[in-house]
């Protein structure tokens, strides 16, 4: 079964529906972005824009698998750490309930995330918020590199150190370097390009915040919209980059400064708390409690939001048995096949 | 060491034992005393002594520079320094062990530490563990620094500060009560009702056997109390555990007693005994008391094991005992007198081993048969089940079953320290998969096994659009995911949706009666199963990026002719998949009104 889309198909497969993109070469691709208007100019923008949708993801994924098969603990981590940025407001899990609310299609099938990005609700949901990219690679990070220690073998171990990386990582003058595929590490000259990028996204914020100079010339391809999309507050650079030239390709999806430091509070916080859990010697039957305590604290998020929406659980949870009102079908053994065909999903 | 919450656990290296080591490098001329050796390479060389292993292999003589490493260790425990010309350093060392014996031990009896022959051991409190720990980290620094030649390691090793807690895996909590030690070091004192008032885990003392109070008495008789405890303790968790741990340390901490005195009840407490903190981190590990009382010497203590844990043998459900070489049953030989008598050397050491097997598991050691025919005693542990998992099945506890490895550290302590941890090893408190359970308990369905499901469905998929679908005018070249739900990351897994899966490969608009009759079948039947339930109508797509053979004839600079094509090529794509493997669209209009559009 299938269903096509304007830029995609759905095809029902197995009881998945898989969104089928079809993508041509690089040549084609970048060509394809040239026309449009407001990339037209920018080359390094339009570069990055064909990498970062169509050549990084897959590489991306790779990695991440790879590591998973190398560290089976590393995807609980990252599953626990979506879940504390979750239970703190720190993800975007709103950002797609409220994509769905806003720009609901009268026709179903045809809910596009792509135009949540032009609607402004709030920092931490709209744009500065931590993707799921992201934590796979601040996690990654801890395993990858793991300083003096072993690469952890425990959740428990994953989460505490990466809660420390976020919290302790000087994201102002340094940049976070995830080597996934080892190319970083053994290529010197990839670590150079690496910190001469940051030095001259972050030099070119410095000067712009100083009404200085605008551009830095050192490069013709850094014009002063490149560099000003490239320095964002958490700066995470991946082997998987490699087609980006190794600028962030999450630069987009980075966290902006006010909520970069309201997640290293927290995470501070949640690191120190959870330390104390772990060296309790014994408090074995409040573990679930305190435990509880550590995942969630909205108020940091709460207590500066004026207007907050609350959105049905089912919206994240893709459980068949957690319906909706809104999209409910109460089931009885007479219920007419034609009630419960295909064409009564909403695929979202 | 600070930075790796070393330097001031009870039974770590200190400052001064740092301090000792460099004099004894600089005496036997490994260091060069002239100036001219820079601070990193003095570094260096001491991480490679350590490294080496030195410490763990041999006594250091600080009498005779000349002769190093003169002899072998005996019981690979400690470390062992002679008087020597360093006076000042060592008297100074004797005042602090003086103090600390005085201090530590009020209910031992003789100790080592002034040997026969005058001869000090100024690393009598470096408990083995300690040195390994040490020995580790040593290894691991100099990889560091051998393997960065610029200055970039510098943050590992010295900046970032990860203690004992940071660098494993897994914990174990096992809390000793001091009022036990006295009693559990002598098996022919008995143990009173009043004492039992005073203390309630003395209970379990009385219950004790005589033999294990004998033999905890042996341990406790040769030197402190905690560190033998601290290393009956590694010692225990890693014969139960076996290869599902690489390395196991220990860590000894005081507990603080309430301000106000202890009572029976406050002492079994979980609440009444918090661990001491202190900002101050050289009074981390160390007893505490009000400066108008005086001091308490029955202190309580907890000694935590930190495991690093073998990521693939972790979760391993059996644990079998030794084997005969030819695979014949060790029980059938136990029962022939000549086969054990000696006369194969063989078969006797197998039979010990057995003998070793079974005492230490008890009752829990059962005879299987296994799928490669093999029949041996073997321990099996049981399934671990989350508590909401439980309740799900109609478990009247509804508590779940906790991971393999609480298990066997839980069954292991409660039958060989049951006087300090309970029959059922209740009193010890496991670090282990809390938390694995609690993200289980809040996203139920982000499990591997629902990930995997999808991922092979994609790879079946891959498989047709790759190599089965011949008809269109651009071959495909690969197919690449990317949603995080096809790489086991994400929160909310996809599990296949019921009306998907039961409408799969049917055919409502290609007229074929027979696979529409067989679509309504299985749907009636997916009905019937969910009756009474309500169903989620909303479905998330998976993201997947197809990526098609080069060509030169893509128009250029124009998007729209591009994304036109595109559409062409997937509905295509939609008419040959419906061709070839009967799969058709349910809305067609959709794809007609898109199409017009261009």
């Amino acid at each position: 079964m299938s269903v096509i889309h304007a830029d995609s198909l759905d095809v029902c497969f197995e009881g998945f529906i898989f969104r089928l993109s079809l993508v041509a070469s690089d040549e084609v691709e970048s060509a394809a972005v040239r026309s449009l208007s407001d990339l037209a100019g920018d080359s390094a923008l339009r570069s990055m824009a064909v990498a970062r949708s169509l050549k990084t993801p897959p590489l991306h994924h790779s990695s991440v698998r790879s590591l998973k098969s190398e560290h089976p603990c590393y995807s609980g981590t990252v599953r626990l750490f979506t879940v504390w940025a979750s239970k703190h407001c720190f993800t975007g899990e709103a950002r797609h309930a409220c994509d769905m609310l806003i720009d609901r299609s009268p026709t179903r099938c045809q809910m596009r995330p792509e135009s949540f990005h032009r609607t402004s609700i709030h920092p931490s949901i709209a744009v500065g918020h931590l993707c799921t990219e992201l934590i796979e690679l601040i996690v990654a990070h801890e395993f990858l590199h793991p300083s003096s220690c072993t690469p952890p073998g425990s959740i428990l171990t994953g989460f505490y150190r990466s809660l420390l990386r976020v919290a302790e990582h000087d994201w102002e003058s340094e940049p976070l370097v995830v080597d996934l595929s080892g190319e970083i590490s053994t290529s010197p000259s990839v670590m150079l390009d690496i910190v001469t990028n940051f030095r001259a996204s972050r030099s070119h914020g410095k000067e712009r915040s100083s009404d200085g100079p605008q551009v830095d010339c050192s490069n013709p391809a850094w014009n002063a919209s490149f560099l000003d999309a490239m320095n964002v507050p958490m700066y995470v650079v991946s082997s998987a980059d490699k087609p980006h030239k190794y600028w962030p390709s999450l630069a987009a999806r980075s966290p902006e400064k006010m909520v970069l430091t309201m997640i290293a509070k927290s995470a501070r916080s949640s690191a120190m708390r959870l330390m104390q859990w772990i060296k309790q010697p014994q408090h074995d039957e409040m573990s679930t409690d305190e435990l509880l305590a550590i995942m969630s604290r909205r108020d940091a998020v709460m207590s500066r939001s004026d207007v907050v929406l609350r959105f049905h659980k089912s919206l994240f949870c893709r459980d068949p048995a957690r319906a909706p009102p809104f999209a409910r079908l109460n089931v009885y053994a007479n219920t007419p096949v034609s009630e419960a065909g295909l064409h009564s999903l909403t695929v979202m | 060491m600070t930075q790796r919450g070393m330097r001031f656990s009870i039974d770590g290296f200190d400052g001064h034992h740092a301090g000792l080591l460099v004099a004894y490098l600089l005496q036997t001329k490994r260091i060069s005393g002239a100036g001219h050796t820079s601070a990193i390479n003095v570094f260096q060389t001491v991480l490679t002594f350590i490294a080496e292993g030195n410490l763990s292999k041999h006594v250091l003589d600080f009498t005779r520079p000349d002769v190093r490493e003169s002899k072998s260790r005996r019981d690979g425990s400690c470390c062992s320094y002679l008087e020597s010309s360093l006076d000042t350093v060592m008297q100074l060392s004797s005042v602090i062990a003086d103090d600390m014996w005085d201090f530590l031990c009020p209910v031992t009896l003789n100790h080592p530490i002034p040997s026969s022959d005058g001869s000090f051991n100024c690393f009598w409190r470096v408990s083995g563990s300690a040195v390994d720990l040490l020995e580790r980290e040593a290894r691991r620094g100099l990889k560091e620094l051998q393997s960065h030649t610029d200055t970039s390691c510098y943050d590992s090793l010295f900046m970032r500060k990860m203690g004992f807690f940071g660098c494993h895996d897994s914990f174990v909590h096992i809390p000793f009560d001091g009022k036990c030690l006295p009693f559990l070091k002598d098996s022919s004192l008995e143990v009173v009702d009043k004492d039992v008032e005073a203390c309630p885990p003395l209970q379990a003392v009385r219950e004790a056997s005589i033999e294990q109070r004998t033999a905890f008495s042996t341990i406790l008789a040769h030197c402190l109390p905690q560190q033998h405890l601290s290393a009956r303790c590694v010692q225990l968790a890693t014969t139960a555990l076996g290869d599902r741990v690489q390395v196991i340390h220990s860590l000894v901490q005081w507990v603080n007693r309430p301000a106000d005195g202890p009572t029976s009840s406050d002492s079994s407490s979980p609440s009444s005994t918090p661990i001491v903190t202190s900002s101050d981190p050289t009074s981390a590990h160390f007893p505490m008391w009000a400066i108008d009382r005086s001091a308490d010497r029955s202190f309580d203590f907890v000694v935590s094991l930190g495991i690093l844990l073998n990521n693939d043998k972790q979760e391993r459900r059996v644990d079998k005992g030794p084997t005969t070489a030819d695979g014949s049953l060790l029980t059938d030989l136990a029962a022939d007198p000549h086969a054990v008598s000696g006369d194969n050397p063989t078969i006797a050491q197998n039979f010990d081993e057995l003998k070793r097997f079974r005492d230490f598991w008890g009752p829990k050691v059962e005879l299987r048969r296994f799928k490669d025919g093999s029949i041996v005693e073997a321990v099996v542990w049981d399934q671990p089940v989350t508590a909401t998992a439980a309740a799900v099945r109609g478990d009247e506890s509804a508590r779940g079953v906790p991971s393999v490895v609480e298990q066997v550290v839980r069954y292991a302590f409660g039958r060989h320290l049951t006087a300090v941890c309970g029959l059922g090893g209740e009193a010890i408190r496991p670090v282990c998969t809390q938390l694995d359970r609690f993200l289980q308990e809040v996203s139920p369905l982000s499990s591997d096994r629902t990930t995997r499901r999808a991922v092979e469905a994609l790879d079946s998929l891959r498989g047709i659009l790759t190599s089965k679908v011949k008809e269109l005018p651009l071959a495909i070249e690969s197919v690449s995911c990317v949603s995080p739900a096809l790489r086991y990351t994400s929160v909310h897994s996809v599990p296949p949706h019921p009306i998907v899966l039961s409408d799969m490969g049917s055919s409502v608009n290609a007229g074929s009666n027979k696979k529409s009759a067989a679509s309504s079948k299985s749907m009636r039947e997916m009905l019937k199963k969910h009756a009474g339930t309500s169903m989620s109508l909303l479905c998330p797509p998976l993201k997947v990026l197809v990526q098609l053979e080069s060509t030169g004839k893509w128009p250029t600079n124009d998007l729209q002719a591009v994304v036109a094509l595109k559409v062409a090529l997937l509905l295509r794509l939609r008419q040959e998949l419906s061709k070839q493997f009967q799969v058709t669209n349910f809305s067609a209009g959709i794809a007609a009104g898109i199409a017009s559009n261009f």
